[in-house]
């Protein structure tokens, strides 16, 4: 390999080991509630289980910008899963928006299904899927006492909010027209009829 | 109404937050591949 190669290739290992270092440190000492994926332990906190610094301010920034440092370290995990656990935390921080009718939303079965809808929308963003973000959560939450059956249409729709907000997003960015075509975060290409 | 205005709320905070999410990591890997 030709000196300038090698020099490139150092520089992209080094800046991927900065990456990963960062995200590895962000999570160990700011917010260890972000070790592992969320999923299984949102199972656990639906359940009725406290799990310790799941819900937190802390967790919800290391989950964002570790999560973002480490898939851009080109480690091998996604995006897409632990937006599960992004979209609970984030279910649970609306709550304490400083509004006045939601102060009375603040009981333990409705933080519950507030959690639920929050990870059906972040599953239904990365997606591009409402329904499949309602039906994981559902699949998810189903041992839990407080499911019913009203919850799966509010999921529903909170799910296809997220999905709309971010094709939307996503549009203006990418400075396109406004089409209900951009959504999810993982594309698998356009599939083109074949002749038969 | 209340209810499903906090459900709205929620849906809004998780695409914003996929958005941001999405454009880091681009915005990394652009940088990565960039200075090497």
């Amino acid at each position: 390999m030709s000196t300038s190669m090698n020099k490139a290739l150092l520089i992209f290992l080094m800046l991927s080991s900065l990456f990963a270092g960062i995200a590895s440190l962000l999570t160990v000492y700011v917010g260890p509630g972000a070790i592992a994926s969320g999923t299984p332990e949102l199972m656990a906190y639906l359940n009725g289980i406290d799990y310790p610094k799941f819900i937190s301010l802390k967790t919800l920034f290391v989950k964002v910008f570790g999560l973002s440092l480490a898939v851009s370290a080109g480690l091998c995990i996604g995006k897409e899963g632990p937006l599960a656990h992004i979209g609970a935390i984030l279910g649970h921080g609306v709550l304490y928006l400083p509004i006045n009718f939601l102060k009375k939303f603040r009981t333990e079965t409705f933080k519950r299904e507030i959690a639920c809808a929050g990870a059906a929308a972040g599953v239904s963003a990365a997606f591009g899927s409402p329904i499949g973000g309602s039906l994981f959560i559902y699949e998810v939450s189903r041992p839990s006492t407080f499911w019913s059956f009203e919850l799966m249409w509010k999921i529903f729709f909170c799910s296809s909010i997220s999905t709309f907000v971010l094709n939307i997003l996503s549009c203006l960015r990418k400075g396109e027209d406004v089409s209900i075509t951009n959504a999810g975060l993982i594309k698998f290409g356009s599939y083109d009829s074949q002749p038969y | 109404m209340e209810v499903w205005a906090s459900f709205t709320l929620v849906g809004f905070a998780a695409g914003f937050v996929a958005f941001i999410m999405d454009f880091l990591v681009d915005k990394l890997i652009l940088l990565k591949w960039s200075a090497s």
